[in-house]
């Protein structure tokens, strides 16, 4: 997520040193013509449930002027005068990235990413508008369903069943004479020799398999 | 080893930078998780959304789809399709809010198509697809004269949009477009000297009507619209009245398809009607004043519909329009409970293989909607619900049995509470609520009087209190009581003649005077508003939870400037409300309540706030007798209204309780809250151009007239919207420089020591707080904010926020903790590192996908439970839930898992048996070796 | 004496608003004082005196007032007695020539218990224009004589502080720290993937390797368990 982050920051940073752009910090209300905003909004995959042109429009700044969808989804905001704003798509099951429409005072339309936090940051994105989902609505979570294998990883339950087993097992290990000498020599070896653990390690490892079927004979061997 | 050492070290230091990581991710974690986050399968299992359209302003059949419905356009800039069979709502546009949005002209549904003319200058014509509801075009209309919008006419017909302007002095200026494409097809000019700024039009299409003349000599006038060429016709009003008739006069014309005006004689008591054509003609025949009028044709022929309302009766009858015979099979009379002096604003009647029937669209004037079919009423629509100004949230009372058991308990805490109470009237009072026990409990046997018949079973209060009624006031004065688990209209109230305070928006004030909790006595609600004749004030009470009247309407024959619920109650549990007039002068409303309010009035404070002068002043009690309360001036400040208007007063919750007085930091030491009751936020905006974008926050106290705090913002503007809770206070404005939302927030501290540990006065305070402030950049646009409230505040606070998009955001206050460390080496608990942007979480938006448009206001309330709070949106749609702010810690959650914890049980239950049979086993082997 | 009111008015008046100035216009701004000591509804004003604030963005202020009578001090001491409000109207003219009037109120008692110590604060909007004069004193409350019949009286002038603005500069350097901070770590971190995690690694395998010495059967079943 943060290297994500990151990665679209150097971007703003290269697209941002190569701009030429200074925005107009407060246009200034000379021209009192009005401009319409064009775009199209796109249904989250092609089978789009019927009707979600109905539950879909389209916000400038806010509420203060509204656009709504034609049945191919392309639509206008009339009345705009020149100004900054921020087009935002209201749909309740997807997310759309709003973007930011500049019209200066001329006429001239300007279509750019959202940066709230870095606001003289401009990456245009093309013009007349295409919004596309980003991503559907999560809205809930998922309910957490109750597995065996949950139940039995848990770190609780783990607790509880290994010193049962170490209790059970090892009093019935120090009985037998052969393994308290072998584990007498293991105590030595560990205790002294402590560099060549990766030795004992590989053989360990290397051995794993072996020894398991071992274990599994004595097992039944002592039952 | 030395390297390895070393590494062993630094990988120490990582591992130290790591667990700060894994602090702050389990922080994050724990704040998301502590924001209420829904399960799917939870959905409408504590929530209820319902949709309105608002106060019907035009309204047409649509006979020309496959599927009959009916379109209306409303005074909340909506346009919706009805089913008309049932009412509901097949589609719904919202367009802009406010003036922007305001639908002009609504026509061409007869035609198959749908337009519509909204908003100011320049107006905005959409066609609309009547099926569906998309959008099918849409553009501007040029308007050249921008202040003269609200004179121009709007005529929709055959697919041509006819702007209709009257020019004064001069000529109508018709300008014709094609309504799709919005090609100008033809400006005329159709001459009318007389036009003038006084002359009452009305359009009866073709024709434009116009009175011309004083109350004694009136002239109708007759402009054709589409001739050029044609001269004005005149009708005096002796030829529609004949001699006698006297004036003012009033214009109307007459709804329906027909070009048909009404004029109206002698101070509105009788009215007759002129067809206007070629040859005006007037029908000799007087109509009562108070009638609505509606022409609907029939098989070419013109049925004039007249509607009367007395008495609860709604009367239509039916004539046929020039020969005055009456129709009978078409007249109907209906009584309904929802019909309130309708009007008919749209009427059908087709002729079927049984004969005519018509279907009428009642509008009434509480702002329902009804579907009138011969004379059954199909469906009704609360509309007024769309507008609604004041809420409360009150628990329902107890079912009978608790009632027995609770009523002993509720008396001894409120002996406790007041300690004067001395051993004999405790036990009179006890001896007398158990024989008024014992007689309602016989009168019940008996039944004598019977159970009140819209009493409910099911509307009794539940284990955890979650179960409430939802009390609410509408502007159209009418009265709701919504209980909270489906959201079913329990009962409804009009308040005929009533009106908002129109110094302060339109509000209507509502307080609970007594809760439910008082058996026998029934809960009390009052309702404050004005007078719509006079202006003076009225007072309303009703039992919130029957929905009747107690006292009924009392005028009370003065303007209120301020009111109060008063704190302490009288004998019955019932709180008295001090209404301040505008002579400063102070009333107790009931009057019984004069001497308890009387004894608490030397720490009694009232303070006003003028919106237009900027004053603001405070008034003490302190010279009050026991039979007459006296009010005198204790501070006044002036803001000034040349630099700022004054937009927001907001006073804290009264029923807030702040269950923790300081904040642990770092160190352990603690920083005390700055806790003043009487502390309210005053936010103005400023005027005049060198102030303007500029915001003012104003904290003040309102006992002493003390400023404690004031903050300002340069170039920023509203919408504004304040929240101000225990110690701290949010709000939002938008950053004109920036060009964002923005949230800031103010925390108020005392300091390292408290001044005062039992209770805070705003007398003996005179240290100024600590003000710890911080913004924060807000992602989306706000239209409504409201803190969450609990019933000890133990829980920690949301913010409910309304967001433009629909969505209604659960907030952590934390998120907007002003503490919020920039540096992240300074840590304290529950406290996360600063980021400038609020991210929105989408499972933190409460409302899912039940999107809720044009929000009000959000009311909170507690409910039985600490964990939970009752959340109701209302604006264009109510949405009523719960939320949780620190999960709910009081209760088991829903999804327990009780098999689990069963078979773990039986598990141990089990395992520890065979052990113990093992054990035995073992020690007997043993005892063998 | 009365010099050094005035000199502590002005000390008290100049330290208060050094801070986050926020206004764009300085004027001067005269007030002119009156009080009631009247234990009614209705005030009786006397003339108590005035303040001159000669710049309100410094806030420097001479206070010029004659001492309390004894009548008024016994006023003051009934009103005290039956806990009433000592109550002062203001008079404000601004630079601009504005006259706007204020009112104001403390508990008599604690200007008593105080001995006529009281603080006058002025507070001024954005455009300089004073929004309220308020009195406070320090208390505490008490019905007795005050030790003098002379005033010590503060003037504080204070004005709105500048809003907070998101701190978007810190965390844009952050940001900027972090990646950085990842690019240097990234370089550097390319060591093997046992060098990088041998501290979860060995104890694990110190473990897995006790319990199998110690008895094979519980060493695969530990490690079983690890694993998965």
């Amino acid at each position: 997520m943060i290297m994500y982050k990151s990665a679209i920051f150097l971007f703003f940073i290269i697209v941002s040193t190569s701009n030429k752009y200074v925005i107009a910090e407060n246009d200034e209300d000379t021209s009192t013509d009005l401009y319409v905003i064009e775009g199209k909004v796109f249904p989250w995959e092609n089978g789009a449930s019927n009707g979600w042109q109905l539950m879909t429009h389209v916000m400038a700044n806010g509420g203060e002027h509204y656009g709504f969808l034609r049945e191919d989804g392309t639509f206008i905001i009339s009345n705009v005068p020149s100004g900054s704003y921020i087009i935002e798509v209201v749909n309740p099951n997807c997310v759309y990235e709003p973007v930011r429409v500049e019209i200066n005072s001329k006429g001239k339309f300007r279509a750019r990413k959202v940066n709230l936090i870095q606001t003289s940051q401009v990456i245009q994105v093309p013009y007349p508008l295409k919004m596309r989902p980003l991503t559907p609505f999560r809205y809930f979570q998922v309910r957490e369903q109750w597995r065996v294998t949950d139940f039995l990883f848990n770190p609780m339950v783990l607790m509880m069943i290994l010193p049962l087993l170490l209790i059970m097992i090892i009093p019935k290990i120090m009985n037998d004479p052969e393994t308290r000498k072998e584990m007498e020599q293991l105590n030595n070896f560990t205790n002294y020799n402590m560099p060549e653990m990766s030795e004992v390690i590989t053989s360990f490892l290397s051995g794993g398999e072996k020894q398991k079927s071992k274990a599994v004979k004595a097992a039944k061997k002592r039952q | 080893m030395a390297p390895f050492v070393r590494s062993f070290r630094g990988n120490i230091h990582r591992f130290l930078i790591d667990v700060q990581i894994l602090q702050y991710l389990i922080i994050l974690v724990g704040l998301f998780n502590l924001s209420l986050c829904l399960y799917e399968d939870q959905v409408g299992k504590f929530d209820w959304k319902q949709n309105y359209v608002g106060k019907i302003k035009f309204a047409s059949f649509d006979t020309v789809s496959a599927a009959k419905k009916i379109i209306v356009a409303t005074e909340e800039n909506v346009i919706a399709a009805l089913n008309l069979k049932s009412g509901q709502i097949l589609w719904r546009r919202v367009l802009e809010k406010g003036y922007g949005g305001q639908i002009r002209a609504l026509g061409g549904v007869t035609d198959g198509d749908l337009v519509s003319v909204s908003g100011g200058v320049p107006a905005i014509v959409r066609a609309w697809d009547l099926a569906t509801g998309h959008i099918l075009h849409e553009w501007p209309i040029a308007e050249q004269n921008h202040d003269r919008i609200k004179d121009v006419k709007w005529h929709i017909k055959d697919g041509t949009l006819h702007h209709i302007l009257p020019i004064y002095n001069s000529a109508v200026e018709v300008t014709s477009y094609d309504s799709k494409t919005g090609d100008k097809l033809k400006t005329r000019r159709v001459s009318a000297p007389f036009i003038t700024q006084e002359t009452e039009c009305v359009l009866a299409a073709p024709y434009l009507a116009c009175l011309k003349g004083d109350s004694s000599l009136a002239v109708l006038l007759l402009v054709h619209l589409f001739d050029t060429h044609s001269q004005p016709q005149s009708v005096t009003i002796n030829t529609i009245f004949g001699a006698g008739a006297q004036g003012p006069y009033h214009l109307e014309s007459i709804l329906g398809e027909e070009p048909i005006i009404s004029i109206s004689a002698d101070n509105n008591q009788r009215k007759r009607i002129l067809l206007v054509g070629e040859v005006p003609v007037p029908i000799q025949r007087d109509i009562v004043g108070d009638a609505a009028l509606y022409v609907v044709s029939i098989d070419n022929e013109k049925i004039l519909l007249e509607t009367t309302y007395k008495n609860g009766v709604t009367e239509i009858v039916a004539s046929e329009l020039l020969t005055s015979k009456p129709m009978p099979n078409i007249s109907t009379s209906v009584t309904h409970n929802s019909l309130l002096s309708p009007t008919i604003i749209a009427s059908v009647c087709p002729r079927q293989t049984k004969g005519v029937t018509c279907r009428h669209l009642l509008a009434s004037e509480d702002h329902s909607v009804a579907l009138l079919q011969h004379n059954k009423l199909i469906w009704a629509r609360e509309e007024a619900l769309a507008n609604i100004v004041a809420v409360e949230i009150i628990e329902l009372p107890m079912s009978d049995r608790d009632q027995e058991i609770e009523t002993e308990f509720d008396q001894k805490e409120s002996i406790d509470v007041d300690s004067s109470w001395d051993v004999l009237s405790m036990m009179f009072r006890r001896i007398g609520s158990q024989l008024k026990q014992a007689k309602t409990f016989l009168q019940s046997i008996l039944s004598l009087t019977p159970q009140q018949s819209n009493q409910r079973m099911d509307l009794v209060r539940d284990k955890f209190g979650l179960h409430k009624m939802i009390v609410l006031v509408t502007s159209a004065g009418k009265l709701y009581g919504i209980e909270t688990r489906k959201g079913e209209i329990i009962w409804q109230l009009r308040v005929r003649g009533i009106r908002g305070f129109s110094k302060r928006s339109d509000a209507i004030i509502l307080y609970v005077q007594r809760g439910s909790r008082h058996f026998p006595y029934p809960p009390q609600c009052v309702l404050l508003a004005e007078d719509k004749q006079t202006g003076e004030g009225i007072v309303y009470t009703f039992n919130p939870i029957t929905g009747q009247p107690l006292d009924g309407l009392v005028k009370l024959g003065y303007r209120i400037k301020q009111s109060m619920l008063l704190h302490v109650t009288t004998d019955d549990f019932l709180r008295g409300i001090l209404i301040f007039d505008i002579r400063d002068k102070v009333h107790v409303y009931p009057k019984g309540a004069t001497a308890i309010a009387a004894s608490i009035a030397k720490n009694t404070y009232i303070f006003t706030a003028d919106q237009t002068t900027g004053i603001l002043s405070g008034y003490s009690l302190s010279y009050s007798t026991s039979q007459e309360l006296i009010s005198h001036k204790v501070w006044e400040l002036l803001l000034s209204p040349k630099n700022q208007r004054i937009t927001h007063v907001v006073s804290k919750n009264p029923i807030e309780r702040v269950h923790s007085q300081g904040r642990v930091l770092s160190d352990r030491s603690v920083l005390y809250k700055y806790i003043n009751p009487n502390l309210v936020t005053i936010v103005t905006e400023g005027v005049g151009h060198t102030h303007k974008n500029t915001l003012n926050l104003y904290l003040l106290d309102v006992v002493s007239g003390a400023m404690i705090f004031s903050i300002m913002h340069k170039r920023v503007r509203g919408p504004v919207h304040v929240v101000h809770s225990e110690n701290w206070i949010v709000y939002s404005y938008f950053n004109e420089k920036s060009r964002r939302t923005e949230i800031a927030s103010l925390e108020l501290y005392e300091g390292k020591i408290q001044s005062n540990t039992t209770v805070f006065s705003s007398l003996t305070t005179t240290k100024l707080p600590i003000v710890e402030r911080q913004a924060f950049i807000f992602p989306a646009a706000i239209e409504s904010m409201r803190e969450t409230i609990t019933e000890k505040g133990i829980t920690s606070k949301h913010i409910i926020v309304a967001l433009a998009n629909g969505g209604i955001l659960e907030l952590p206050w934390m998120m907007v903790d002003p503490r919020r460390p920039i540096n992240p080496e300074v840590r304290e608990e529950g406290v996360i590192p600063y980021m400038p942007e609020i991210p929105i979480h989408m499972d933190a938006i409460i409302n899912y996908n039940q999107s809720v448009f044009r929000v009000s206001g959000i009311h909170t309330s507690p409910s039985g439970l600490e964990s939970t709070c009752l959340v109701f949106v209302h604006g264009l749609d109510l949405f009523y839930t719960r939320v949780a702010p620190s999960k709910t810690f009081d209760v088991l959650k829903e999804d327990f898992d009780y098999y689990l914890i069963v078979i773990v049980l039986a598990a141990l239950l089990i395992s520890s048996y065979i052990t113990k049979k093992l054990a035995s086993q073992k020690a007997q082997k043993q005892a063998w070796k | 004496m009365y010099t050094i009111y005035i000199f502590i008015s002005l000390l008290v008046s100049v330290s208060s608003s050094a801070r986050g100035s926020e206004l764009d216009y300085d004027g001067w701004l005269q007030l002119r004082l009156w009080h009631a000591f009247n234990d009614e509804s209705e005030p009786i004003f006397v003339e108590r005196g005035n303040v001159t604030v000669s710049s309100v963005r410094s806030g420097a202020s001479v206070v010029g007032q004659n001492g309390l009578l004894q009548p008024h001090i016994n006023q003051l001491k009934t009103l005290a007695k039956h806990d009433g409000k000592y109550r002062l109207k203001a008079v404000a003219r601004t630079s601009l020539g504005n006259e706007i009037t204020f009112l104001t109120s403390l508990p008599a008692c604690y200007l008593l218990g105080s001995d006529l110590e009281d603080v006058i604060t002025i507070w001024l909007d954005s455009a300089a224009e004073p929004i309220v004069v308020s009195i406070s004193s320090p208390g505490p409350c008490s019905t007795e004589n005050p030790f003098t019949n002379m005033w010590t009286t503060n003037v504080v002038v204070k004005y709105p502080d500048g809003g907070p603005v998101p701190d978007t500069a810190t965390y844009i350097q952050k940001l900027e720290r972090e990646r950085e901070a990842r690019e240097r770590g990234e370089a550097k971190d390319n060591r093997s993937f046992l060098a990088r995690y041998w501290m979860y690694i060995v104890p694990a395998l110190i473990f897995v390797v006790l319990s199998s010495a110690t008895n094979p059967e519980a060493g695969g079943a530990g490690g079983s368990s690890q694993r998965q």
